[in-house]
């Protein structure tokens, strides 16, 4: 018998409908999840939340939203964050042996806060050197960018616009080149708009995984929280998280073997620079792919198209079991990166059913 | 369906706890975090760079004023480029932390794993205000509740289900007070008499304020091995050989009716329910007679006596004259809280995480002066949210089977 896996027999997506409150958008997917699996809330043994109280604006955001992801009278844990964390939980509660089915829940919804979660993401900088920098998620996009482009100007600007193009649909390059700068050397279209979306994914033991795809690995490494302290365009930290997931899975030639990359772009930059640390690419050819276009990459639009402040990254990991139900190929890859500039990075190889 | 069964046995090897006491003569956040790490992994003769991977308990960041506050005490931590994760389940965060970090050790992807947390609670100010706004703002913030008058409507329930009385409510404090005497870690170290508890004021009747915890700082640290990274000449395992976690519904008039399994407000049923999962695990049917011992997070004294129960450790409604006997004191036939328990120190991310290591040092015979003789099967409990997430931990001297 070969060694028990954990397996995706579930996956939940909803977008929040008018005057749906938090709870309600989180009881969808969950819900969605489990009727995916063929489970009721009964059969779960384990409830794992990625809530990020500084985004849902509760003191302790799991005590509402715990019950909506389906906790009640059962196991639950809220990994605060990172929702690639969460997956990182859930996937290791299966491994462990002490859990046979699992719901691991994000999600953002940000429509509720004036400005955004933009303002309330500012007061998670480091308090005594880097806050009264006026440091933001957009900042510290921005500087990686910045970093990012001031390595070959003409050729990073162009990548960037292509992969916006390739991620947004029926936007072009001009469009992006041509949006309002807002803030150096991004440009509008090339900074993920948030939207409302929560999203739950089913997870199960089994000694094999005839009909539904496994999460056959995930590694997860941090690196500092400074961001002026990190290398924000070799990360170091993505290339160990790779490395963990794909060692996990076997996967050997990750250029060779994935089929599809559903990566956490919160900007062109940010899709370009994890290339080479996940084996797209070599590093050095990053900016000559992304103008080449790669279609295996962010197939189903990324987070250019829209995502949701913190839990917002988990779409990768439903787009991802989404490409693996389809059997085109063996593996298909979720990378969820958290905090300013990515500073937390997951990396998820889905494995597609034999 | 049988009770789940972790592939392979997870040990403690090393715990760390900072003295507690008021926030404003606490070192800062960081250096709490700090030292307990390093006195963890002293205690475990490893290094940092022995660790494979790190959890942090951080409960409601509200407490420190500074939202994922995760993300810069990596540094501080020596995790840069490790695996680390953060978890949040208010006051259960720390023995929730535990069990994510036993999870990471019992997954086989991970030999060693370092645990670590701190809290400095008055940090924002008063912790009560912060908490008054963890409720509904529509239907039960405005009754007024808080962390307060949640616990004393639960008191009251039971006091009506089952006569418990302040006086012994008051038995349970005295004997905390008297415990925490006994630890040099505790925040508050003075013996208090029942007559003491009766006469302090009223917070929100029945509860007085000898009922209650302190808000407390301090840092508290576990380093968790698997069995075949355990060093025996230089560690002294303490195995974990149940642990579970159950949460109950968020809204306190959803808990006011009897449950199915005939449980209501003034009991703890999700901690039954917790506990029910992690006995199995541990292969124990008879609580009472198989635990020598019990830290459980108990913030007022009259949530020890229903926890009791919950814990198998008494009937239903029968827990209150049994301390007011001594049958839970140092001495008694379980001790419970030997340390002195919450009601002597309350370091919210961490309060459960100091159970845990409090049940550790008792089952290695390193308690010190409040030491349960021959304690080889002690329970931590957390609690966290509006009485709501309950955890339960089973910590043995013998490696689980």
């Amino acid at each position: 018998m070969s060694a028990p896996r954990a397996v995706i027999t579930g996956i939940g997506e909803a977008a929040a409908a008018p005057d749906d409150s938090l709870e309600t958008m989180i009881f969808r997917a969950a819900t969605a999840a489990l009727t995916d699996g063929g489970r009721v809330r009964a059969d779960l043994d384990g409830i794992v939340l990625a809530a990020s109280d500084q985004t849902d604006g509760r003191a302790i955001s799991s005590m509402l939203t715990a019950g909506p992801a389906g906790a009640y009278l059962n196991d639950e844990i809220n990994v605060a964050s990172s929702p690639g964390h969460a997956l990182a939980l859930g996937y290791m509660q299966i491994l462990a042996g002490t859990h046979r089915c699992v719901l691991v829940s994000s999600w953002g919804k940000s429509s509720e806060a004036v400005g955004g979660s933009a303002p309330a993401e500012r007061l998670s900088a480091e308090p005594f050197f880097e806050r009264d920098g006026g440091l933001s998620d957009l900042g510290a996009a921005a500087m990686q960018a910045g970093v990012n482009r001031s390595r070959d100007p003409e050729r990073a600007a162009a990548a960037a616009a292509a992969v916006v193009a390739k991620n947004r649909p029926g936007t072009t390059a001009a469009e992006v080149v041509a949006s309002a700068l807002v803030a150096t050397p991004l440009h509008e279209l090339e900074v993920a708009p948030e939207v409302d979306r929560s999203f739950s994914v089913l997870l199960e033991r089994a000694a094999d995984f005839a009909g539904a795809p496994a999460l056959a690995g995930v590694g997860w490494r941090s690196d500092l929280g400074r961001v002026g302290e990190r290398d924000l365009v070799g990360l170091p930290h993505l290339t160990a998280a790779a490395a963990d997931a794909y060692a996990r899975a076997g996967v050997a030639d990750p250029g060779a073997e994935v089929g599809s990359w559903h990566l956490h772009d919160y900007t062109p930059d940010a899709e370009i620079l994890a290339y080479g640390p996940l084996g797209i690419c070599a590093a050095a050819e990053a900016f000559d792919h992304a103008l080449r276009g790669d279609d295996r990459v962010n197939p189903d639009g990324g987070s250019l198209a829209g995502v949701a402040p913190f839990g917002g990254p988990m779409r990768t990991v439903i787009e991802a079991v989404r490409r693996a139900r389809e059997g085109r190929a063996r593996f298909s890859v979720a990378q969820l990166s958290t905090g300013f500039a990515g500073q937390f990075q997951t990396v998820a190889v889905v494995e597609a059913a034999a | 369906m049988s009770a789940p069964r972790p592939t392979r046995p997870v040990a403690a090897v090393g715990v760390g706890q900072t003295p507690f006491g008021p926030t404003r003569e606490a070192p800062t956040y960081v250096e709490l975090l700090q030292r307990a790490a390093a006195q963890a992994l002293e205690s475990a003769a490893l290094s940092i760079d022995d660790i494979d991977a790190i959890v942090l308990a951080l409960a409601p960041e509200s407490l420190m004023g500074v939202p994922h506050a995760e993300r810069w005490c990596v540094e501080y931590l020596g995790a840069a480029m490790k695996p680390v994760l953060r978890i949040q389940t208010g006051g259960a965060t720390g023995l929730s932390a535990v069990e994510a970090g036993y999870t990471h050790v019992a997954s086989g992807l991970y030999d060693r794993v370092l645990v670590v947390g701190a809290d400095r609670v008055r940090e924002s100010g008063d912790a009560q205000k912060i908490f008054n706004k963890i409720w509904d703002p529509f239907y039960e913030r405005g009754l007024p509740l808080t962390t307060i008058t949640m616990i004393a409507m639960s008191a009251v329930r039971y006091m009506h289900n089952f006569g418990m009385t302040e006086e012994q409510m008051a038995r349970v404090s005295q004997k905390a007070h008297h415990n925490g005497v006994l630890n040099p870690n505790a925040h508050i170290r003075r013996e208090v008499t029942i007559e003491e508890v009766l006469e302090s004021r009223y917070l929100a009747w029945p509860l007085k304020l000898l009922d209650a915890c302190p808000q407390s700082a301090g840092g508290c640290a576990v380093v968790l091995s698997s069995a075949d990274a355990v060093d025996r000449k230089s560690q002294d395992p303490a195995w974990i050989s149940g642990h579970s976690m159950a949460g109950e519904s968020y809204y306190i008039g959803d808990r006011l009716e009897l449950s199915e399994r005939g449980y209501d407000y003034g009991d703890a049923e999700a901690l039954a329910a917790a506990a029910e999962h992690a006995y199995a695990m541990a292969g124990i049917t008879d609580p009472a007679a198989q635990i020598d011992a019990v830290e459980t997070y108990a913030s007022f004294s009259p949530v020890e006596i229903h926890n009791a129960e919950a814990l198998g450790l008494a009937e239903r409604g029968t827990a209150g004259p049994m301390f007011e006997e001594g049958r839970f004191d140092l001495d008694g036939e379980i001790p419970i809280n030997p340390s002195g328990g919450v009601i002597c120190t309350n370091p919210i991310s961490v309060t459960a995480m100091v159970r845990f290591v409090e049940a550790v040092l008792q089952v290695q015979g390193k308690a010190g002066p409040h030491q349960v003789e021959g304690a080889k099967t002690v329970v931590a409990t957390g609690a966290g949210g509006s009485h709501q997430f309950f955890n339960v931990s089973v910590v043995t001297s013998e490696e689980p089977n």
